[in-house]
């Protein structure tokens, strides 16, 4: 994989793991450092009496080191990717001392009787199957009563008028809460968000809160039409409920379906909640045009997955979870990092296209809020109030308010406000733009 | 139909139904089958529809404003990999001096080449520069593409007091104070008759302020062409008068100040008159010594309050009682900061060594005042002032009698020391083996020291000294400010030491920690921070021999 100092920075926990990674990366510091087709290895004094041992899968990327530090990947870590960096690569491959050896000859075991299904004999599958299906009524049951509970509110809600929201955070907690006891646990974010409205600005606060109103009704409503839903919408509501979705079931399962193309990601967020960072990785299939979310979750016992970054581009395949708009997926194929890119998506000239697929979308998925874009010959045109993106039509989509500075910057700075090619989530009527296809090159803004 | 919702959905039910004609016609026939008696599950059904046949129905808006194409063509390619790496390597020094002081390199290869700093790496470098000099933040301008600058001035990365304004005569007549100064003090580095006849033009119009500020910009560039348009001034205008204005006697003693400096100004001849009956001639069996002998005060004539205020503009509050024990002792020390050895040994007719010596052996110039946190010697500032106005082999001469025979402190023998040329620091610390105070000095003051490159040998002996004990650096400053300094030629000495230094066995004295503690200390304060400070020169140097060939 192509390792560059942007990514190293993007995968780094905290800044000053970053820095102090920074500060160890320099040759002289190694004892010893060395590479070979499958990984990266050094060997670094600390305060310790034994010197640390780094090592990194480039392969299948994972790190592991002798320090104590909790922070993954720790300053060392960095240090051997940045050390590398530096070099240009330019680490001859030599013979993998033994630790290193035996560290990646594991991982490669591990990983290939993962790929090796078990197999389970016609009795145990039986078993297991009924089993399954106890566990899913009686959640079934759960979520149900959890759901009764919530359209009251909401007609209560409706009864006395929203405009008493404010004073209900007490209740807003109280439901979220019951929501997760009811096992609905996307609903108790639906809920939460009631409380998060910004309550200074009337406006819209208003027209958020209706907007979450009826998409959740309408959520409600299709639950209560279970039954008469096709297996594929049930798995859509179930998701959209809060079942979770198992990567290993998906990527197990031989009729999922599967895409394979050259995916480029195109942008990434990130998000706390509780002790619990989501990060949300946009891809763009260059060839078939598919779009598709990754999810790598983060705690403080597990880092996120971070086989990828923005502007990477790779050829391999994805995997679909079930849904009547696939989009979160999987990568079940990793083949080969790609430098340049050799084709382009398809743009859209006209800012009305955007809507128009909007529109498309929300006729499969009224559920569906967030649409990855590319935009093609659109400006950007900085105003005192709000910034917009602009076609060639003077069609406009405002950018979004939460758009950091710094992404507009990196934009006028590349291309000044002459026409671009972008991408960019729309969501809630606003842009956000991701990154710039300029020169065979996908920039990150 | 979407206002009505949301105000029925804030006000509640209860107070304001939906007033169902307002709804379009599609949404009341999906709404039939809904039954509107229970008015809270009605008017949820309304606002999903709603909301979703409004979402559906959404367009584009215009804009009616101007659209404005704007793009810059770059015709300047952006700089190379390697000299990216360069960059990197530079941002992850220890020492904020060094880095300045190697990024201030790193862009004149850039400007040379004509080159840019492109995307990404440009936010670094703005972000580096945020902090720094003008001096710094103009040249990083100069290495923006026209699009990032433009981007960075747009969203305040940038702003006006990045860019060196270029000084033009139109500010000497226009411009605010500090814009005329900065004027000033260019032309009289570049062209001092014109500085005169600028002075000359304006003179009158200034304010009592104004010209102090001017007369100040005089002291801190003095050439003796001033010496005819300062006399007049000290002979007319700031001539003493009994009801002066405090400014009067600020110029006055400004004016007296230069043209001490000076043997050619009447001022300076005549008191060199009064100064020279002081020194009287001892004669001893091998050398000729010369000995100060202060004077006393006196009611008429010279030494007394009323003269030096008249003559020099010094008033009472220039006496520091804990400098100078008399006022004819501060006095003293006043003239001696300002007229040139030369000018003393000329007038005595002896040599200038004679009087640097008679200085240093006059014990009331010798006392010590002793602070909270240590010795200072009085007649530092003097000396100081000196070496940096007469940067002249007599300014080695000074400072050698300084080494050899003041009880200095590091902090004294800075200013001294790196006021002479660089030719003339590099003898000083060989002939009076100074090399551990120079290591120290160089760490400590970093910033301060001015642009020397010594030559290999005392750079091998400099680092022989540090190597000979490395363990005094474990809670020291990084050496990488010596990196600078040290001849390039010595990294392969570098390598020979480190290897010494890897291969050495803990003896029987030290045991494994110590000796790891040992290793430790001289890699990681050592010999890395000056090898990368001496490989990043060495880079920097082969690119700009790339561009002049």
């Amino acid at each position: 994989m192509n390792i560059t100092e942007e990514y190293i920075q993007t995968i780094s926990p905290t800044s000053t793991a970053f820095n102090a990674g920074k500060k160890l990366s320099i040759p002289a510091k190694w004892l010893s450092y060395g590479k070979s087709e499958r990984g990266l290895w050094g060997e670094l004094k600390g305060s310790g009496k034994k010197p640390y041992k780094t090592q990194i899968d480039i392969v299948d990327f994972a790190y592991k080191c002798s320090c104590p530090s909790r922070q993954f990947p720790c300053k060392h870590g960095i240090a051997l990717m940045l050390l590398y960096v530096g070099l240009e690569g330019k680490i001859e491959e030599t013979e993998e001392p033994e630790w290193v050896k035996e560290w990646l000859d594991k991982r490669s075991i591990k990983k290939s009787q993962a790929d090796e299904t078990k197999e389970v004999t016609e009795e145990e599958s039986v078993k297991k199957n009924n089993n399954k299906l106890r566990t899913e009524a009686k959640r079934f049951e759960e979520v149900k009563s959890g759901i009764e509970e919530l359209e009251l509110w909401l007609k209560d809600m409706v009864r006395i008028g929203f405009l008493e929201l404010p004073h209900q955070r007490k209740k807003i907690a109280a439901l979220s809460k019951r929501m997760i006891d009811a096992k609905a646990t996307r609903l108790s974010a639906w809920v939460r968000s009631y409380a998060e409205f910004n309550f200074n600005n009337e406006q819209v606060w208003r027209e958020q809160a209706m907007q979450t109103t009826a998409r959740l009704f309408l959520l409600i409503k299709t639950f209560n039409n279970y039954d008469q839903l096709s297996p594929l919408w049930q798995q859509t509501i179930k998701t959209l409920v809060g079942w979770n979705q198992s990567t290993k079931e998906l990527i197990d399962d031989p009729e999922a379906e599967s895409v394979e193309d050259h995916w480029l990601v195109v942008g990434q967020e990130t998000s706390e909640r509780e002790g619990i960072t989501t990060q949300k990785s946009w891809l763009l299939g260059l060839q078939t045009n598919r779009n598709a979310l990754i999810l790598s979750f983060k705690t403080n016992y597990s880092s996120f997955d971070h086989s990828l970054s923005t502007g990477m581009l790779f050829e391999g395949a994805l995997k679909f979870f079930p849904s009547i708009t696939p989009l979160r997926a999987v990568v079940s194929k990793q083949k080969l990092s790609l430098n340049e890119l050799v084709c382009l998506p398809h743009f859209m000239e006209n800012i009305n296209e955007v809507y128009q697929q909007r529109a498309e979308t929300l006729k499969k998925n009224p559920w569906e809020l967030e649409q990855l874009v590319c935009l093609e010959s659109v400006q950007l045109v900085l105003q005192k109030k709000e910034n917009v993106v602009c076609d060639t039509f003077q069609n406009y989509i405002t950018i979004e308010e939460e758009c950091p500075e710094d992404v507009l910057l990196n934009w006028y700075a590349l291309e000044g406000s002459s026409p671009s090619k972008i991408a960019g989530l729309f969501r809630n009527g606003k842009l956000l733009p991701l990154g710039l296809f300029h020169q065979h090159k996908y920039l990150k803004l | 139909m979407w206002k009505q919702l949301v105000e029925t959905g804030f006000l509640g039910t209860e107070r304001k139904s939906i007033q169902k004609e307002l709804l379009p016609e599609n949404l009341m026939k999906q709404l039939e089958k809904v039954n509107d008696e229970d008015r809270e599950n009605y008017f949820l059904m309304a606002l999903s529809l709603g909301q979703y046949y409004y979402e559906s129905g959404e367009i584009a808006r215009k804009y009616d404003g101007d659209v404005v194409t704007d793009f810059v063509e770059e015709g300047r390619p952006e700089i190379p990999h390697n000299m990216e790496l360069i960059f990197s390597r530079i941002n992850n020094l220890d020492t904020s001096f060094t880095k300045t002081k190697l990024i201030h390199l790193w862009l004149d290869c850039i400007i040379n080449e004509g080159q840019i700093v492109g995307y990404p790496l440009f936010k670094e470098l703005v972000k580096f520069g945020e902090r720094k000099g003008v001096a710094l933040k103009d040249k990083i301008t100069k290495v923006l593409s026209k699009n990032s600058l433009k981007a960075c001035v747009q969203f305040h990365q940038i702003n006006n007091n990045w860019i060196q304004q270029p000084i033009s005569e139109e500010e000497w007549y226009t411009g605010k104070m500090t814009q005329r100064k900065a004027f000033l003090e260019t032309l009289l580095e570049e062209d001092v008759l014109k500085a005169i006849a600028l002075l000359e033009e304006t003179w009158h119009q200034e304010t009592l302020n104004s010209k102090v500020s001017l007369l100040n910009s005089i002291y801190e560039n003095p050439s003796e062409e001033l010496v005819p348009f300062l006399e007049d001034l000290y002979n007319g205008e700031y001539k003493f008068i009994e009801t002066e204005k405090e400014k009067r006697r600020e110029g006055r003693a400004i004016l007296s100040k230069i043209l001490l400096m000076f043997p050619s100004s009447k001022l300076s001849q005549e008191t060199l008159q009064q100064l020279v009956p002081l020194f009287t001639k001892r004669a001893l069996i091998s050398k000729l010594k010369w000995k100060l002998n202060f004077p006393k005060e006196q009611l008429d004539g010279f030494w007394n309050e009323k003269n030096m205020l008249q003559k020099y503009g010094l008033g009472t509050d220039g006496f520091m009682a804990h400098h100078h024990s008399t006022k004819e002792e501060c006095w003293m020390a006043y003239f001696i900061q300002y007229i040139s050895f030369q000018a003393f040994a000329d007038a005595l007719k002896t040599k200038e060594t004679h009087i640097i010596n008679c200085l240093f052996d006059s014990k009331e110039l010798q006392q010590k005042v002793r602070y909270s946190d240590g010795t200072e010697s009085i007649f530092i500032n003097e000396l100081t002032h000196k070496v940096k106005f007469n940067k002249t082999k007599s300014s080695v001469q000074l400072v050698q009698a300084f080494i050899e025979k003041r009880n200095y402190n590091d902090y004294e023998l800075k200013d001294i020391l790196l006021s002479v040329s660089s030719e003339g620091i590099e003898d000083l610390i060989i002939k009076n083996n100074i090399y551990n105070t120079t290591i120290d000095l160089i760490c400590n003051y970093g910033s301060e020291i001015p642009d020397l490159n010594f030559s290999y040998d005392l750079s091998k002996k400099l680092l022989q000294k540090i190597h000979g004990k490395p363990e005094k650096w474990n809670y020291r400053n990084s050496t990488d400010a010596l990196g600078l300094i040290l001849s390039k030629d010595l990294l392969g000495e570098l390598e020979i030491l480190n290897k010494k230094e890897e291969q050495r066995k803990p003896s029987y004295k030290i045991d494994e920690g110590r000796y790891q503690e040992s290793l430790q200390v001289w890699k990681n304060k050592i010999y890395i921070p000056i090898k990368e400070v001496i490989e990043i020169r060495a880079l920097l140097e082969e690119e700009k021999e790339f561009v002049t060939k």
